[in-house]
C-alpha cells in the first residue's frame, strides 16, 4: 500500500504543482466580473442607472449616452437567476440608484445555466462576487473551467504581455469580443436559432420567473424604475427559432409586468428600423448598432440623453 | 457525479484512504462504508433518486430470501414474477410511458381518432436501466437455483449500489461481484496499478476521442442539410467512434477503480472494431448487456436451438428488446433490428467460422482479408449508427440518403485531420494490446519505468491539453 501511494503521489506531485501554479496565476488576472464586483463595492454610490442582463445589453447599451450615471453589470450568458443575484448583494451599494434596465431575449425565460454548454461560468459569479448557491465543490475553482490551452495562453498574455482579461470599458460596456462578425446571416441565422430552440426548456420557466419577479419586487421596494426590452435580431434568427417559446415569452412579460406599476417593457425584437449593417451577428449589434439602439431607447423611455 | 469532474477527483482519493486505512478492519463495516460513498455517488446527481434505488434493492433481497426459503414452486414463481413485474414496472414507467402514451395516441390518430392524454414530466432517473437488470439477474439466479441467496443485507446494498459500476455498467452478474463482498479485500499493489492505468486509459478516450468527436458530430448531425454525403459520412463514423469512446471509456474508468478497492468487474468492451463480422462484434461490444440479453431473453426463448425459423424470430426478439432497452425511441428499435438484420446471414445459412481469438493473433498487421472484414463490420456497424444519434426515423433516413447521394464522392465539406490523428493514436495503442484488457495493460512486458512514465505523462498532456469540453456520459440516458 505504502509502495502505491508513493508512487501515484510521486506521479500526480508535478501535476499537482503545475495546477496549483496555474490557479494562482489565472486568480491574479484582472477580469469582467472582478473590475465589475469592485466597481459596485467601491462606485456603488455614484450609480444612478444600472444595466443587467447578459450579451443581449453588454453590447447594447452603451453607458457613455447616458446623462445619469450609468454602469452595465451585465455579462456575457448572464441569466435572470444572476442578474437578480447581483442586484440583490449590491443593492446596499447602490444608495442613488433610480433605474434598472434589463432584456428579456427569446430564452430568458427558459434557460439556467446550470444546465447549458456554459456552465463554467458560474465559477466567475462564485470566485468573484460570492454566489454562493448550488454545488459546493464545482466551480470554485479556475482550473477546473476552461480549457488547459486557453488558460495557459492567458497566463502568458497577462504575464509577458500584460493583457489582462477585462473585456468592457470603463463603465461596464462589452468591447472585445471572442468570436469574429457574421459574414454570411442569411445562412447562420437558421444555426444560432436551432442552437437557442434546442437550449430552451419550459421546465426553467418557475426559476426564471422567480428570479424576475425577484428583481421586480426589489426594485418596486426601493422606489426604483424598471425598464425591460426584447432587444433586436436579424430575420434569418427570427424566422427558424420556435414559436412556442416566443409567443410564450411574451405572455409571460406581459403578465409579469402587468402586476408591477413601476415596470416599463418595449419590444425591439422584430423592429424593422435595425438594418443589416447594424448587426454583428444574427442577435448581435455591432458598434453602429449598438449607438443606435442605446439613443433610440433612451428617446423612447424618456430617459435623457448626453448631448 | 461525474468520473471526468473535479467531484470524483476528490471523492475518489478519499475514499480510497478512508476504505483502506479506516475501514479496512472489519468487513461488515468496510461494505456499509461503501453503501455510504455509493449512495452519496448517486444522490449527487439527484437524492430523491436514491429512495427508488432502496426500494429496488430491498424488493430483490427479500424475493431472494423468500426463495431460499420456499421450495413451493406457486409460490416461488409468485416471488420472481413480484421482482420481474416491480423491477420492469418502474422501468417501463420512469422510461418508456411517455413513449407508449404517444405512441397509443398516434395509433388511434392513423385511424382519425384523436385521444387526449397527456404525457408525464418525469424525470429519468440516471442508470435506472443499469441496476435494474442488475438486480432481477440476481432474482431469476435465485429462482433458477444457480446461487444462494444472500442473508447479508448490507453485502446485498453494497451489490447493488457499488459507485463504479453502479450508473452506466459492467452489469454484473451477482454470481461474479456478490461473492466478493462476503470476503475480506487485501490491497494489492499490481491489482491498483493497473487499476490506475485503466482509469488514465478511460480518461483518453472519453475526453479526448469522445468529447472531441461529439463536437464534430453535433455539427454535421445539427446542420444536416448544409454538408455533402462524404460529410455526412465522416460525422457518422466520428459518432460511432464518440459512443465507442464514451461508453468504453467509462467501462475502463468503472473497472480501474473497481480494481482499487480490490474488486473485479467483467470486461465490457474487448476491442470491438477489430472484430471480423458481425457475430464476433456482438461478443466485443457492451459484453455485460449482450450476456445478460443471452441468459436472462434469448435462451429462455430457446436460442439457436430448433429450426432456422426459430432462430431469426428469437434473433429479432433479442434486438428489437435491446433496441427499445437503449432508448424510448422508434430510432432505437431500428437501431436494433438492423443489427438482426445484418446476422440473417449467419442464421440462414450457419457454417461454422475458423477464426483465431483475435484479428491477425501472433502478428503486427492484419492480412488484407482480415483487414477488409474489419473494414467492413465497421461500416456496416457505422451505417446503423446513425439511427443511434437521430431523433426521428425520417431525420435517420434523410441522413442515409445524404450518405448515398453523389456528393459522397466529393472532397467532404469536414475533414477533422486533428481528430483522425487522434483517433489513429487510440486505435494503434489498443491494436497492440489487443490480446489483453486494456490498452496500457504493461504486466509482463519489460518496459523501463521512465518509458512507461513517459507515455503516461504524455497521455496526460494529450488529455489536457486536446481534450474536449466535458460533455456527458451519452449511456446516463439508458
Amino acid at each position: 500500500m505504502k509502495r502505491y501511494l508513493k508512487l501515484i503521489s510521486l506521479f500526480l506531485l508535478p501535476l499537482l504543482a503545475f495546477f496549483t501554479f496555474l490557479e494562482f496565476a489565472l486568480r491574479e488576472i484582472p477580469n469582467d466580473f472582478k473590475y465589475k464586483a469592485q466597481y459596485l463595492e467601491k462606485k456603488g454610490d455614484s450609480i444612478e442607472i444600472l444595466i443587467l442582463g447578459s450579451s443581449h445589453s453588454l453590447s447594447f447599451l452603451r453607458p457613455m449616452y447616458f446623462e445619469q450615471k450609468t454602469f452595465n453589470s451585465a455579462n456575457l450568458n448572464q441569466t435572470l437567476k444572476f442578474d437578480y443575484f447581483i442586484l440583490e448583494k449590491y443593492i446596499r451599494n447602490l444608495p442613488n440608484l433610480k433605474s434598472v434596465i434589463l432584456p428579456v431575449s427569446y430564452g430568458s425565460f427558459f434557460v439556467d445555466l446550470s444546465d447549458s454548454k456554459d456552465k463554467w461560468r458560474i465559477k466567475d459569479y462564485k470566485m468573484y462576487m460570492g454566489y454562493r448557491a448550488g454545488n459546493p465543490l464545482a466551480y470554485r475553482l479556475e482550473v477546473t473551467n476552461g480549457s488547459t490551452p486557453a488558460q495557459l495562453q492567458a497566463v502568458m498574455d497577462y504575464y509577458l504581455k500584460g493583457k489582462n482579461q477585462i473585456n468592457c470599458s470603463e463603465n461596464g460596456f462589452g468591447i472585445k469580443f471572442s468570436r469574429d462578425p457574421q459574414t454570411n446571416m442569411e445562412l447562420t441565422g437558421k444555426m444560432v436559432a436551432l442552437r437557442h430552440n434546442s437550449a430552451c426548456k419550459y421546465e426553467n420557466v418557475e426559476g426564471n420567473i422567480e428570479a424576475l419577479r425577484g428583481v421586480l419586487d426589489l426594485c418596486k421596494k426601493n422606489n426604483i424604475t424598471v425598464y425591460l426590452y426584447t432587444a433586436p435580431a436579424y430575420h434569418t434568427y427570427r424566422e427558424n427559432i420556435n414559436k412556442g417559446f416566443l409567443k410564450r415569452s411574451y405572455a409571460l412579460t406581459d403578465s409579469i409586468t402587468s402586476l408591477y406599476p413601476n415596470v416599463r417593457y418595449k419590444n425591439y425584437f422584430e423592429d424593422d428600423r435595425f438594418k443589416k449593417d447594424m448587426y454583428r451577428d444574427v442577435d448581435h449589434l455591432n458598434e453602429k448598432g449598438a449607438e443606435f439602439f442605446t439613443k433610440l431607447f433612451l428617446e423612447e423611455n424618456g430617459i435623457n440623453l448626453k448631448e | 457525479m461525474l468520473f471526468n469532474s473535479i467531484e470524483f477527483a476528490v471523492f475518489l482519493p478519499v475514499v480510497f484512504i478512508l476504505y483502506w486505512f479506516v475501514f479496512n478492519r472489519n468487513l461488515r463495516l468496510q461494505n456499509f462504508f461503501l453503501v455510504v460513498v455509493s449512495y452519496l455517488f448517486y444522490g449527487w446527481w439527484d437524492w430523491r433518486f436514491l429512495f427508488m434505488m432502496a426500494f429496488t434493492t430491498i424488493i430483490d433481497y427479500w424475493v431472494g430470501i423468500g426463495l431460499k426459503r420456499t421450495d413451493d414452486e406457486k409460490r416461488r414463481k409468485l416471488l420472481l414474477y413480484t421482482s420481474v413485474v416491480l423491477n420492469l414496472g418502474l422501468l417501463g414507467f420512469f422510461k418508456y410511458y411517455n413513449f407508449f402514451v404517444d405512441s397509443f395516441v398516434g395509433a388511434f390518430r392513423l385511424f382519425g381518432k384523436e385521444l387526449n392524454v397527456d404525457t408525464l414530466n418525469i424525470i429519468l432517473p440516471v442508470g435506472i436501466s443499469f441496476y435494474t437488470f442488475q438486480t432481477m439477474s440476481y432474482a431469476i439466479d435465485i429462482y433458477r437455483r444457480k446461487m444462494d441467496a444472500t442473508e447479508d443485507v448490507i453485502a446485498f446494498f453494497s451489490f447493488v449500489s457499488f459507485f463504479p459500476q453502479l450508473v452506466a455498467g459492467p452489469i454484473e452478474r451477482a454470481s461474479n461481484l456478490l461473492p466478493q463482498f462476503y470476503v475480506k479485500r487485501h490491497f494489492d499493489y499490481h491489482k491498483a496499478i493497473d487499476g490506475s492505468r485503466q482509469i488514465l486509459w478511460g480518461l483518453f478516450k472519453k475526453i479526448v476521442i469522445a468529447d472531441n468527436c461529439a463536437v464534430y458530430v453535433s455539427d454535421i448531425f445539427n446542420h444536416n442539410l448544409e454538408y455533402n454525403g462524404s460529410a455526412h459520412l465522416i460525422g457518422a463514423i466520428l459518432f460511432t467512434i464518440q459512443i465507442y469512446g464514451d461508453f468504453s471509456g467509462y467501462s475502463d474508468i468503472a473497472i480501474g477503480s473497481a480494481r482499487l478497492f480490490g474488486f473485479n468487474l467483467m470486461q465490457n468492451f474487448a476491442y470491438p472494431f477489430f472484430s471480423r463480422n458481425m457475430p464476433e462484434l456482438w461478443k466485443r461490444w457492451h459484453i455485460s448487456l449482450t450476456t445478460w440479453f443471452q441468459d436472462y431473453v434469448f435462451f429462455p426463448l430457446g436460442g439457436s436451438r430448433g429450426n432456422t425459423w426459430f432462430r431469426v424470430r428469437n434473433t429479432f426478439i433479442l434486438f428489437f428488446i435491446s433496441g427499445l432497452w437503449h432508448g424510448a425511441n422508434y430510432t432505437y428499435i431500428i437501431w436494433g433490428l438492423m443489427f438482426a438484420v445484418y446476422l440473417l446471414p449467419y442464421l440462414l445459412f450457419p457454417r461454422k467460422i475458423n477464426m483465431t481469438k483475435v484479428a491477425a493473433e501472433g502478428k503486427l498487421f492484419p492480412s488484407l482479408k482480415e483487414l477488409g472484414q474489419m473494414s467492413l463490420t465497421f461500416l456496416q456497424v457505422v451505417l446503423v449508427t446513425i439511427f443511434f444519434r437521430v431523433a426521428t426515423l425520417h431525420d435517420g433516413l434523410v441522413y442515409l440518403g445524404s450518405i448515398f447521394s453523389s456528393s459522397l464522392f466529393e472532397v467532404p465539406d469536414v475533414l477533422p485531420e486533428k481528430m483522425f490523428a487522434l483517433i489513429g493514436i487510440m486505435i494503434v495503442a489498443e491494436w497492440l494490446q489487443r490480446s489483453r484488457q486494456h490498452a496500457l495493460e504493461f504486466d509482463g512486458f519489460n518496459i523501463p519505468r521512465a518509458l512507461r512514465w513517459t507515455i503516461y505523462y504524455a497521455i496526460v498532456a494529450i488529455i489536457l491539453f486536446m481534450g474536449g469540453s466535458q460533455q456527458d456520459f451519452i449511456y446516463f440516458q439508458f
